[in-house]
């Protein structure tokens, strides 16, 4: 059974080529036939199939459309076009700690987190103390939020999303943040999941050991699959498109 | 003809034939023609042994004992087909092979069997040719994309139900299908027989290997005969003679099984149904096949016991068997199973310590197994499923979104009406003092200073009731307005309905404005006119009210998606609409002339049905209804519809 079904999906965002965010502008503009819109395509035509309790990993450069993809695949942001299909509760481990609340303490911010993410307050009301306990932020569940430090913010917030088990997870990034025992530790966090059948996808910007573990790797090159397979063919790939575009930089430089 | 005692090697036409006399299933005996020089390992058994047996053969012949006609489809060398027909049946043998369909042809001549029709082709869905590869030990129908140096060749094939009603046939008694993972596509030549339920009994097998190439799994067979009603049983080799109930969603455990489709179960000596499987008893034979020595198998076990369903996976039983598969020999089984083993490694360096073995837990692969797997899966799969193809538009799906998120928007409440005061000195009682404040003051101004007075009633209880009303409004007009711009950091970035959200704030607002009635209340006992029995009504123009408020508000926050100054022009509109109600005054200070800019503000039907329900004045006044009803559901409707397209928008506009 799959996890993910996704069939040609494109995904554009609207931009105004001449912003205008006042009505009054607005309806000038709109009485001289001038307001106009810029379809900026983030994805093109993706197509791809995960299959549950497996790892699928996204690579890269920036602006390829992997952060906006993930965000199609957390219901986030809606399609433009083509089919997202999602089998089972899914979490977006991005931006974590957004939702937080500076004035609320800790327990309070742990409930309301999880119940942004679906999960019942009783439940998080119970799991509060484990879940402070591998942020590492005991001491501190009755204290503001704003007294945290970022590096416990981001545990927090990693350990709160994991917590509600969702059956897809989808990790943009979050592992960058944080020291490398932090790393360590969120990357076991993950496998633990994977293990009890979860789901992943995870997007990744250095070809670390996620994307070595990955069962499929795919490379996205301005809004559109260049490789998807095996790890060790697609980032080969990766790496010879790198090396091939730096070596034009050089060129042109020199 | 033949030489001694018909065991032996016929020399004809320059090629080689060996004639086997074999007695088959302990019951009878039968000439086989088989080629010396094939390796398939039945030709190469019935070669070499006097006896063949087989556990689905000796339910074949047990049951055509009793029948009539008879369909071998896949008859090879005839296994199945020549002791059929010489107990007496009629036999169709259908064989894609050309070779095997001779081989056949020959033994029954040898056998002397009229009652035996061979027939050379390939049972499928669709008639003409197929390419059919002879390659491997049974051959099978040519696979796409398979290596194409493999040599193949064209035969007819047939739809089962055209071949068997060209032959006059309505009825078939019993038949057998193992035709190397193309079984459904001859099922589905076989439909109209089916549909009719006019094959009685079905023993066919299911190659998980195979069927993987044709893009199958063994359910896909099982689910395709029970959706015509047919009851399905799982011939356990492990014990002979029990015919496993099961039902469409079975695993397999392993790799090549053998099933029993039948419109009624059998009546016969040798064979009883049987319970359905355990699961541990499942996974026991799952374990077996990884130590199996066809690649085949080995793949098949690896993908269930990564892949395959929660309840067969993570239990320590599978640990070893695990670890072996990824240093198998075959890099395919090694790819599947090594995350899992690499995960595992990390995580449980010691799992035999305190984990719940599959051996102590009794449930069985049942049609209760839905429950017996969630009290074992740390993770079942919930029914969550998001589909970008199922439009969300309109009141309908909002309303399920917010009963959804109950829990989430009561703390949201909780958070609006304690956040705002809780690091003041008087706390959550500010809630009640800062709106009551407010009043008092317009009190000191209106009474006193503009010496304003009503008829009937104290000038306070007027001008709370009023404030009531308008406040329950333009603050859930400005708060909904506000909710979809104000939480783009949380709608950017975290998956919430944003109507969540919005009716979150609106709800927060009125509580905070329904605090006032408790003051209201002390008020009307205090000095009077006393409490009314149409409280419920009053209550009820309140949320009337509330509900206008989010219908304009879910309007004024769709355009604000687009214009955050449409926010402002609402503070200005909400102020204009403050003067145009009697809030303070009463409709008769104004002069005949304005009068109707007063009547035509929807608020002053809404001020006053609640004062009327609050003094026990008349409530009959039909068009107020009819203006407050007809108000409410617009804006709600309209409100709806705006949001469900404002709030898609919301996150894909880039201001």
């Amino acid at each position: 059974m799959n996890a993910i079904e996704v069939s040609d999906l494109s995904v554009a965002y609207r931009v105004l080529t001449d912003p205008t965010s006042s009505l009054k502008d607005y309806t000038f503009r709109l009485l001289k036939r001038q307001v106009r819109y810029e379809r900026i395509w983030a994805l093109r035509e993706v197509t791809f199939t995960v299959p549950r309790g497996s790892i699928f990993c996204i690579i890269g450069p920036n602006g390829a459309g992997k952060s906006t993809l993930v965000k199609v695949l957390g219901q986030i942001l809606p399609p433009s076009t083509g089919r997202v299909i999602v089998r089972g509760s899914s979490a977006v481990l991005a931006d974590l700690g957004a939702g937080f609340e500076a004035d609320l303490t800790g327990k309070e911010n742990i409930v309301l987190y999880g119940a942004y993410l679906g999960r019942d307050p009783k439940l998080m009301r119970r799991d509060a103390e484990e879940i402070a306990e591998w942020a590492g932020v005991s001491a501190f569940l009755d204290v503001p939020l704003r007294a945290y430090s970022s590096g416990m913010l981001a545990r927090l917030g990693f350990a709160i999303a994991t917590a509600c088990e969702p059956e897809v997870v989808l990790v943009d990034e979050v592992l960058a943040v944080g020291d490398e025992t932090f790393r360590r530790r969120a990357v076991e966090r993950l496998e633990r999941l994977i293990l009890h059948g979860s789901t992943a996808v995870v997007v990744s910007h250095g070809l670390d050991a996620v994307v070595e573990m990955a069962n499929q790797v795919m490379l996205l090159e301005s809004g559109r699959i260049s490789e998807l397979g095996a790890p060790s063919t697609v980032v080969a790939a990766y790496r010879e498109r790198a090396e091939a575009s730096e070596g034009q930089i050089e060129r042109v430089t020199s | 003809m033949a030489s001694a005692d018909d065991h032996g090697l016929v020399r004809g036409s320059g090629e080689k034939l060996l004639i086997a006399r074999v007695e088959v299933a302990e019951r009878l005996t039968t000439i086989f023609a088989v080629d010396p020089a094939s390796t398939d390992p039945i030709s190469v058994w019935l070669g070499q042994q006097p006896t063949f047996d087989d556990l689905p053969l000796r339910l074949f012949l047990d049951l055509a004992e009793t029948a009539k006609t008879v369909v071998d489809v896949g008859a090879h060398v005839g296994t199945f087909s020549l002791p059929a027909a010489t107990l007496g049946c009629r036999v169709i043998a259908i064989e894609g092979s050309p070779e095997n369909a001779r081989l056949l042809a020959i033994a029954k001549g040898l056998n002397n069997l009229e009652r035996l029709e061979v027939v050379n082709a390939v049972a499928s869905d669709r008639g003409g040719t197929q390419s059919f590869t002879a390659h491997g030990p049974w051959g099978h129908v040519s696979i796409t994309g398979a290596l194409p140096d493999i040599p193949r060749v064209d035969v007819q094939s047939v739809r089962l139900d055209e071949l068997l009603r060209r032959r006059g046939l309505e009825t078939i008694d019993l038949m057998k299908i193992d035709i190397e993972g193309y079984e459904l596509a001859a099922l589905r030549g076989l439909a109209e027989f089916l549909r009719t339920r006019s094959v009685a009994h079905i023993i066919f097998e299911s190659n998980a290997s195979m069927l993987e190439n044709y893009g199958l799994a063994p359910q896909d067979l099982l689910k395709y005969l029970s959706d015509f009603g047919y009851q399905i049983y799982y011939i356990d080799r492990e014990n002979p003679g029990s015919l496993v109930t099961i039902d469409p969603m079975f695993v397999q455990p392993d790799c090549v099984a053998d099933y029993l489709a039948t419109t009624s179960a059998p009546a016969l000596e040798r064979w009883a149904v049987a319970p359905p499987l355990r699961l541990a008893e499942t996974l026991e034979r799952v374990l077996e096949c990884t130590t199996s020595d066809n690649a085949g198998f080995r793949r098949y076990a690896a993908k269930l016991l990564v892949e395959g369903p929660t309840w067969l996976r993570g239990w320590p039983e599978s640990r070893d068997p695990l670890e072996r598969l990824a240093e198998d020999e075959n890099a395919e089984v090694r790819k599947i199973v090594t995350p899992t083993v690499v995960a595992a490694r990390l995580l449980d360096p010691e799992p035999t310590a305190g984990h719940p073995r599959i051996e102590d837990t009794q449930e069985s692969q049942d049609d209760s197994w839905d429950e017996a797997k969630t009290e074992h899966d740390p993770n079942p799969v919930s029914n969550h499923l998001y589909d970008s193809y199922r439009k969300r538009v309109g009141i309908a799906p909002m309303v399920k979104n917010i009963r959804a998120h109950r829990g989430l928007i009561k703390l949201l409440v909780r958070r609006d009406l304690t956040l705002r005061y809780r690091r003041s000195l008087l706390g959550v009682w500010w809630a009640m003092l800062h709106p009551m404040l407010n009043v008092l003051v317009m009190w000191l101004v209106f009474a006193h200073i503009f010496q304003i007075a009503v008829t009937d009633v104290p000038y306070v209880v007027y001008l709370l009731s009023g404030i009531i009303v308008f406040s329950f409004f333009s603050q859930a007009v400005q708060n909904v307005g506000a909710s979809l711009v104000g939480s783009e950091g949380i709608l950017m970035r975290l998956h919430v309905p944003s109507e969540v959200l919005s009716f979150s704030s609106a709800l927060g607002t009125a509580a905070n404005t329904a605090i006032l009635l408790v003051p209201l209340l002390i008020l009307q006992v205090a000095i009077g006119p006393g409490v009314s029995p149409a409280l419920p009504v009053a209550l009820l123009i309140l949320t009337l009210a509330l509900l206008f408020a989010v219908g304009t508000g879910l309007i004024v926050a769709s355009v604000a998606v687009r214009f955050p100054d449409a926010l402002t022009l609402t503070t200005v509109v909400t102020q204009l609409l403050a003067f145009l109600t009697p809030t303070f005054y009463p409709v008769d200070a104004i002069p005949f002339p304005y009068r109707w800019a007063i009547l035509s503000n929807p608020l002053t039907h809404f001020v006053r049905l609640f004062r009327s329900a609050i003094y026990g004045g008349p409530l009959d006044s039909w068009r107020s209804w009819t203006v407050i009803g007809v108000l409410t559901a617009g804006s709600l409707f309209l409100g709806t519809r705006f949001f469900s397209r404002a709030s898609r928008r919301a996150v894909v506009v880039m201001q």
